[in-house]
Parts: structure tokens; C-alpha cells; sequence
């Protein structure tokens, strides 16, 4: 893959993080008092550290490094914890930890398997205490918890507050803690400091009996503490502000495609609930097993759900094409607290904020995600059309791209085909008297348009080459007596259409219009480190020749 | 009817047939189409474009005689059943053909069949679905009209229910375009390959339907009647039972469910003709053939796109069925 544009601003970002934490380390060093140092700084000082934090992981490696010596103990006058609510950021020493009111008690951890850990006895401090020093939160506040190694936990309101939490015994059965559980700073176990695999400090729930908590709401590494909104909101492509949960966990995708471009943005892992056809689609289920095993509320028909279904898997967003859904449901929707998320779909422009949008709701990181899949989108757009935009319209090969299973059918103006032909250098024949994706057109229509290269879209594509090639009705086009018909590529979703695909569509189509011009693409390679990147899968040769066939994965 | 009416019947169908071929999406001179036409009859040299000899050859021509023969079928089958169930408001697919073969062609499409696959699982299911309706109706060796009505419409119901369940699971980018645009009906998938598998079937059909003309004037007159006068009335209903399915289960496989056809026709033709199927019959066949092969010209010449012909017989047939309800006042004559 070629790393067009990130790579310098990769450096500067590096750059400028290092500089800050170690700054912020220098400025802990030198107070040594254990009362805690809180610094007032301005918004945007605030926020480029928040956005360092969380834009260049390695930083927060850097100033681990830095903070944590090679010896087991960390040293006294480390900030081992940081916590930002609002503009005011408050760090911590151990010894300032210390210092605070002590809790003692046990803790156990239950996963979700069922597995036991524990119980151990633990010293650390109340979660609720750093907040008081921190100025406090509010029932319409939660909490954000960040550990050295990027992952997360969040609190809301009132499992810190009033202990909301669930509590086993020891053997795993649900049972009441007793008194309240404290969601508490552990900097202590059985005794010892906490080893540098858990500590210095670790998130946990202490209880005064022998209860376990869920191991959801442990963490290791406990780094920063942010305290923020309960909600957020996202304006979506029909101009709503959409209110949304801070830490969005929980996606539902009623559209096909977007499901793709959630796993792109790496939010497989949040999807509860998707749609059938994205359960068969081969490529898909083979990079995520898991798609296939989660409920498909949303089927092939536009706008229908099954609301119960919807609902059952709790959702804290629902996405979807613009308009997918008629009042009626969309009000059920909203009865049932589901907040709706809508995208555009029709040309490259939609496809963007499409990603933007998706990328909005999952998250930071995957707004990361985002910015690099566009300028690696807009940088082969760029690529191509720098070659193919001074080719005069007379020199373009005459290009007909049609979903032929069965019915004739093919996409005019206004259709990301229509697009992506014209940026590859070629002309859509149906552009000047067809408008819109999937019109059947008349055999006699094809005739006369006489294209000089076809592309068949959608599944079984190389049976359907077959059939157009042995055709009598398309023997008089120029693209069957060339022999000038190909298959569409299709991997994890349709690359033609709708898809973070389209990206790799481009080149593919400039390639295979303009060979002699496009040497320098290399599809396969492309394809593997796309995949790579975005997807983190690693394909095969046989995996490649398969998707640029058009075929399921090779079994 | 006189000879003039006689002439007239052979001659327009045929004429319509001619002039078809002129028209298209695709611009040629009448000369020019002459030339090609005559040229698989007697040697001419060669002056028009490939693509010409195409669009003549294979495309227009195997599609207007589809067109005819699914429209003349479609109306003969309507004709037959009109007077079988003695009701004007029965059409071929009133003992749930069409849905049937409806439900073996979405199958079809949802399994990746090739063309050949789904024309046999249409037929297949048409002949299936017929089947099981004959089998319901069956009390005590008799077929009561009723009883036929009534099972045809539990046997359509179950099928369309079953096309809804394929559509709900189809793939919305291939699959789910091809079954909708395939139920709505359409010319665009003649060749000759599927002619020569329809013709032989629809001519048969047509000439066993023939072949009873007479004693379908006689069973119209009421079963008791029929059978008063020596008809054995149960086997002539099996008879043309069989004949319209075989018929319109071929139609529906090569061109989809073309609606109205058969409902309207058989009207139009009584209105010429009268009531006497020895007449009402090649009548029926002479203006569905021309009405489906107009409507058609107009499905792939008014746009670039191939207006399911479907749509067109509703826009036409509905209003049309109205104004000879209006005219004739509920009357059948």
C-alpha cells in the first residue's frame, strides 16, 4: 500500500506529543508536595492533549517509559494518574494517592465466561473522593477511564455513585453486595504495589463482603480519568442533531454496505445487530465470523425491521441510508429510544461522509480510521484522474456496466458507477439517457449502444460473463467480439457500489481501461495491503484472485 | 362470422407483426430492414452493420413472436376458462398458476439458476400449483366450479406467500431486482432458444382447446345441461384444464406474469364475434397476439428502459375493462 499523506504528519504529531508529555512529566517532577497539583489551562491546550493522547498511542508508551522505571516500584514523584474534567486537570503521585482517604476491602472479577478471579484484598482510593477533588460530576456526566495500553472503561453516574453494579458470589451466582460496592483506584494488593502488568494503579470494584464484580469494570494500567457529557450528539446527512450515548458500544446496521465501513473503522466488534444479506455475504462472514452469528433484524427489503428483534439487542445507535425508513417506523424508533443515524449514499462526496459520520459514532480512533481511508480514497481519485482527465471524450473506450442476472439491467447518470467509469477514463454509455442505479434496459438498447468494454457487477460474475460472451443477442457489441468482458471484484461488499471498496474500484477500472498508462498499479498488491490496513487480514494469492473474480473465498 | 372477419383476424396479426420489426430504440431505414429480413430467404449482399443484423435477427424478431404467442395463448386460455366457469371475470390464472410458477421462478433466481433452470421450476410450479388446486376441488369424482374458484385461490395465496418469503431473503443487488422485475413480466429475455421450447407447448395447448370448441358451448350452458346432453363433463373439464395450464404455465415461464390479458380479451373478442367459442377462440388468439405485441412495441420503444409489460397491460386493460363494464352494464352476453 502506498502511505500517501499520513506520513509526515505522523511525524509532527510524534513529535509534538513528546515535546507535551515530557513537559507534563518535567512539571510533576518538580513537585514534590503531597498535595495535589492542579493545573487550570486553557480549552484548546486541553484538547490537543486529549487529541495527542489519543491520535499517536506510542506517545502514551514514550511517556510510560518515562514514568515507570525498569525496577518493579514506581518512583515517588511519578504522575501515575490524570484527571480532566472540564478545563481543570488534576494529576497525581503515588504518595499523593496515599494520602487520600484509604478503602480497604476485597475484589473479585467474573468474566463473561465465568471465570473467577480472586478474591484478593486491595487498598486503594474511592473513585467518588477523586472526583470531589476533581469538582465533582453530575447525574448528566459519566466518566471515561483510559489505561496505558488504549483501552477504555466507562462509568455512568450511577454505578459510581450509588453502586449500580452487578455483584456474584464467589461461585457465580447473582447476589447483593451487601453494602455498596466502590468503583475505587486499587494502588495496592494483598499487601504488595501493584506489578507493572497491572499498575501502578488499576481501576476496580471493592466490596466490603466476598462479592466478584464484572471484569468488564476492571482495568489495568489505569492512566487518565476524564470526566464528560453522558451524551453526545452527531448531525446527520438529512441535518439532524442525533443524541447519542458518549462511548457508543452498541451499533445496529440496517445498511448493508455501512456494516463494511463499520469493520473498516474497526467497530466490528460494536455491531449487535445487521442485516441478512450481510450475513451472506462470503467475504464478510469470513473476515468477521462473528457477523453471522448476531441477530439480522433488517432484511433484503428496504425499510422493513423487526422491531422487537431491534430492540432486544439494546442498541445505543441505529444506521442507516438516508431515508431507509418511512415516519411510521422511524417514530417507533424513537418510542423505543433507538436514536437514528442517517447517510448519504449516491456519489464519492456521500461516500466520505458516510465514512465521517460512522467514524463519528463509534469514536475517536475510529475518526482516525476515517481521515486515513479518505485521503487514501481522495489520493487515488487523484491519481487516476491526473492521468485519464486530459483524455478527450472521443478517445474514452465506451463503457456498459450492468448487474446482468437475468434481467438487463445497468446504471446511468447520478450513479457512483457512472463516477468511478468517468474518473477511470472511460464513458458510461447509459450516462446520456439513463439516470439512476439498476435500470433494466432492452437487449436492442444494448446493441445500439454498442459498448467497447462491459462489466458485470453483482454475484454469480463469472458464470454471467460466460453467458453474455455465448449471447447471440451481445454478439454484435465490440466488447463481446474483443472479448472485452470482465467481472466485477467483490470482496468484503460489492466494490462497484456503495462500498469502502470503491477506493481499490478506482484503480482496478483505471487499470483495466488504460493498461498501458497504469502500469504502475499493481492491483494485487494494493488489494493485500488494503486489506491489511483496514482490515488487518492478510490475503492469500488464492484469496486475491478470487476477489478480483468476483467469487467467494477459496475453500 | 363471414369471410371478411376471417380475413381481417389473420391478416392485421400478421401486419402488426411486419411493422414491429420496424420499430426500436435503435434507428434503421425500412429499406434497410427489408433487406435483412430477405437476406435468410434468398442471397443479397451485405451492406448493413452487424449490430443491424443483431438488433433484426435476434432480437426484434424473437421477441415479437414471443409476444404474440404468450398474448395469443394468454387469450385463448381466458376464452376457455370464461366459458368453462361460466363467470367473465375468471382469467387463466384463476386456479394459481401464475403464482405458482411465480414461486418456482423466484426459487429459481434465489438458488443462482441459469435461464434454462428457472423456465423449467416456472413450468414446473406452474403445473404443480394447477395440480394441487384440481386435487382440493376434488369431491366425489366431480369438480364443482365453486370448488375450483375457491381452491385456486387458496393454492395463489400460499405461493404468493411463498414469493414474499423469497423476496425477504433475496439479495437486494441481483436477486431481489430480478424476481420483482421477473413477476412484472417482460419480452426482453426472447430467443430462440426459449421459442422453441414455448411454441411447441403453446400451439398444442391452443389446438386441444380448439379441438373442444363446441362442447365448451355446451358445458357454458351449466354442468347438469352439458351432461343432459351427453357431455361427459368432468373429463372435458380436466381436458382443458390441462390444455390452459400447459399453456399459460409455458407463457408465464418465458415472459413473467403478464396480467390483464386474458381477462380482457376474451371480452373484446365476444364483442366482435359473439359468444360461440368455435368463433371466440381463434378470435381471442388474433387480438391478444396484436395487443401484446402493441403494448410491447411501446415497453421497449417509448424509453431506453424496458418497461415490465406488466405494467403496461394493467395501465391499458384496467381502464379498458371498465368502459366495457360501463358499457355493458354487468350484462354478459
Amino acid at each position: 500500500m502506498k502511505n500517501r499523506l499520513p506520513g509526515k504528519i505522523k511525524w509532527c504529531i510524534g513529535l509534538c506529543s513528546m515535546l507535551i508529555a515530557l513537559s507534563l512529566v518535567a512539571a510533576s517532577c518538580t513537585n514534590t508536595t503531597i498535595t495535589a497539583t492542579t493545573t487550570t489551562t486553557s480549552k484548546t491546550a486541553t484538547s490537543s492533549t486529549l487529541t495527542t493522547a489519543r491520535t499517536s498511542p506510542t506517545t502514551i508508551t514514550a511517556s510510560t517509559t518515562l514514568t515507570s522505571t525498569p525496577s518493579t516500584t514506581t518512583p515517588a514523584t511519578s504522575t501515575v494518574l490524570t484527571i480532566v474534567n472540564g478545563t481543570t486537570t488534576q494529576t497525581y503521585t503515588i504518595m499523593q494517592l496515599k494520602a487520600l482517604e484509604a478503602v480497604t476491602g476485597y475484589g473479585t472479577a467474573k468474566s463473561n465466561a465465568g471465570v473467577i478471579t480472586g478474591p484478593d484484598t486491595y487498598v486503594g482510593v474511592r473513585l467518588t473522593t477523586l472526583l470531589k477533588a476533581a469538582g465533582g460530576m453530575t447525574s448528566s456526566q459519566s466518566i471515561t477511564i483510559t489505561a496505558r495500553d488504549g483501552s477504555t472503561e466507562d462509568l455512568s453516574y450511577t454505578q459510581i455513585y450509588q453502586g449500580t453494579v452487578n455483584t456474584y458470589t464467589l461461585t457465580g451466582s447473582t447476589a447483593s453486595a451487601g453494602a455498596q460496592p466502590f468503583v475505587s483506584l486499587i494502588y495496592s494488593m494483598n499487601g504488595n504495589v501493584l506489578d507493572a502488568t497491572n499498575g501502578p494503579i488499576e481501576t476496580g470494584i471493592i466490596t466490603e463482603s466476598d462479592r466478584a464484580s464484572d471484569a468488564s469494570l476492571w482495568l489495568k494500567m489505569t492512566d487518565e480519568i476524564q470526566v464528560h457529557s453522558a451524551i453526545r450528539t452527531v448531525v446527520d446527512s438529512t441535518g439532524a442533531t442525533i443524541t447519542i450515548p458518549w462511548t457508543v458500544n452498541r451499533i445496529a446496521d440496517a445498511w448493508h454496505a455501512n456494516n463494511e465501513i463499520v469493520m473498516l473503522l474497526g467497530g466490528a466488534s460494536k455491531l449487535v445487530a445487521t442485516t441478512t444479506v450481510v450475513q451472506g455475504l462470503p467475504w464478510f462472514v469470513k473476515l468477521d465470523p462473528a457477523i453471522a452469528k448476531i441477530p439480522a433484524p433488517f432484511t433484503s427489503t428496504a425499510g422493513q425491521v423487526n422491531l422487537e428483534m431491534l430492540i432486544a439487542t439494546n442498541p445505543d445507535v441505529l444506521l442507516c441510508s438516508a431515508g431507509s425508513f418511512n415516519a411510521a417506523t422511524m417514530a417507533q424508533f424513537a418510542a423505543a429510544n433507538i436514536p437514528v443515524v442517517q447517510m448519504p449514499a449516491a456519489t464519492f462526496t456521500d461516500l466520505q461522509s458516510t465514512v465521517n459520520i460512522t467514524a463519528q459514532v463509534i469514536g475517536p480512533k475510529a475518526q482516525t480510521v476515517a481521515a486515513d481511508y479518505i485521503s487514501y480514497l481522495n489520493g487515488n481519485i487523484q491519481e487516476v484522474t491526473a492521468v485519464t482527465s486530459p483524455i478527450p471524450a472521443s478517445q474514452r473506450p465506451t463503457v456498459l456496466h450492468t448487474s446482468q442476472y437475468l434481467v438487463l439491467s445497468t446504471d446511468g447518470a447520478n450513479s457512483l458507477i457512472d463516477a468511478w467509469i468517468n474518473y477511470a477514463g472511460g464513458v458510461d454509455v447509459a450516462s446520456a439517457t439513463v439516470t439512476g442505479n439498476q435500470k433494466a434496459i432492452t437487449a436492442e438498447q444494448i446493441a445500439a449502444w454498442n459498448p467497447s468494454i462491459v462489466i458485470v457487477g453483482t454475484a454469480p460474475n463469472g458464470t454471467n460473463v460466460q453467458a453474455i460472451m455465448n449471447d447471440p443477442q451481445w454478439s454484435s457489441t465490440n466488447a463481446v467480439k474483443n472479448k472485452q468482458v470482465y467481472a466485477n471484484p467483490t470482496g468484503v461488499y460489492l466494490w462497484d457500489r456503495y462500498s469502502a471498496e470503491e477506493a481499490l474500484q478506482i484503480l482496478w477500472a483505471a487499470k483495466l481501461l488504460w493498461p498501458t498508462k497504469f502500469t504502475n498499479i499493481d492491483i494485487s498488491q494494493e488489494t493485500k495491503g488494503f486489506y491489511s490496513e483496514f482490515f488487518h487480514y492478510q490475503l492469500t494469492d488464492a484469496d486475491v484472485a478470487a476477489i478480483l473474480s468476483g467469487s467467494a473465498p477459496p475453500s | 362470422m363471414s369471410k371478411k372477419k376471417i380475413i381481417i383476424l389473420i391478416v392485421i396479426p400478421l401486419l402488426v407483426f411486419y411493422v414491429s420489426l420496424f420499430v426500436g430504440r435503435y434507428m434503421m431505414d425500412p429499406i434497410t430492414v427489408l433487406r435483412i429480413l430477405l437476406s435468410k430467404i434468398v442471397p443479397i449482399t451485405h451492406n448493413w452493420s452487424s449490430t443491424a443484423e443483431v438488433i433484426i435477427i435476434q432480437i426484434r424478431f424473437p421477441r415479437a413472436v414471443l409476444a404474440m404467442f404468450v398474448g395469443a395463448g394468454l387469450s385463448i386460455s381466458g376464452s376457455a376458462y370464461q366459458g368453462m366457469f361460466r363467470n367473465p371475470l375468471v382469467s387463466p390464472d384463476i386456479l394459481g398458476v401464475s403464482a405458482a410458477a411465480g414461486f418456482g421462478a423466484a426459487l429459481a433466481i434465489l438458488l443462482s439458476a441459469n435461464i434454462w433452470e428457472l423456465q423449467l421450476a416456472a413450468f414446473a410450479f406452474g403445473v404443480l400449483g394447477v395440480t394441487l388446486t384440481y386435487m382440493i376441488a376434488r369431491v366425489y369424482k366431480t369438480t364443482p366450479t365453486l370448488m375450483l374458484v375457491l381452491a385456486g385461490v387458496v393454492v395463489a395465496a400460499f405461493f404468493s406467500a411463498l414469493v414474499s418469503g423469497v423476496k425477504l431473503i433475496a439479495d437486494p443487488e441481483a436477486k431481489l431486482p430480478a424476481i420483482t422485475y421477473w413477476l412484472l413480466g417482460s419480452f426482453n429475455r426472447a430467443t430462440y432458444k426459449s421459442l422453441f421450447t414455448v411454441i411447441p407447448i403453446i400451439t398444442l395447448g391452443s389446438i386441444g382447446l380448439m379441438l373442444v370448441s363446441w362442447r365448451l358451448n355446451v358445458l357454458s350452458m351449466g354442468d347438469d345441461e352439458a351432461r343432459s346432453m351427453g357431455v361427459k363433463t368432468e373429463s372435458l373439464k380436466l381436458f382443458i384444464i390441462v390444455c390452459t395450464t400447459l399453456i399459460t404455465a409455458s407463457a408465464v415461464s418465458v415472459s413473467g406474469i403478464v396480467g390483464w390479458v386474458g381477462l380482457v380479451i376474451p371480452h373484446v373478442g365476444r364483442m366482435i364475434v359473439g359468444p360461440n367459442h368455435r368463433w371466440l377462440l381463434p378470435t381471442s388468439m388474433a387480438l391478444g397476439a396484436v395487443f401484446l405485441l402493441v403494448v410491447d412495441d411501446i415497453a421497449r420503444t417509448a424509453t431506453p428502459l424496458d418497461i415490465p409489460i406488466g405494467i403496461l397491460t394493467g395501465l391499458i386493460g384496467a381502464p379498458f375493462f371498465a368502459y366495457l363494464l360501463r358499457r355493458t352494464k354487468g350484462g354478459w352476453k
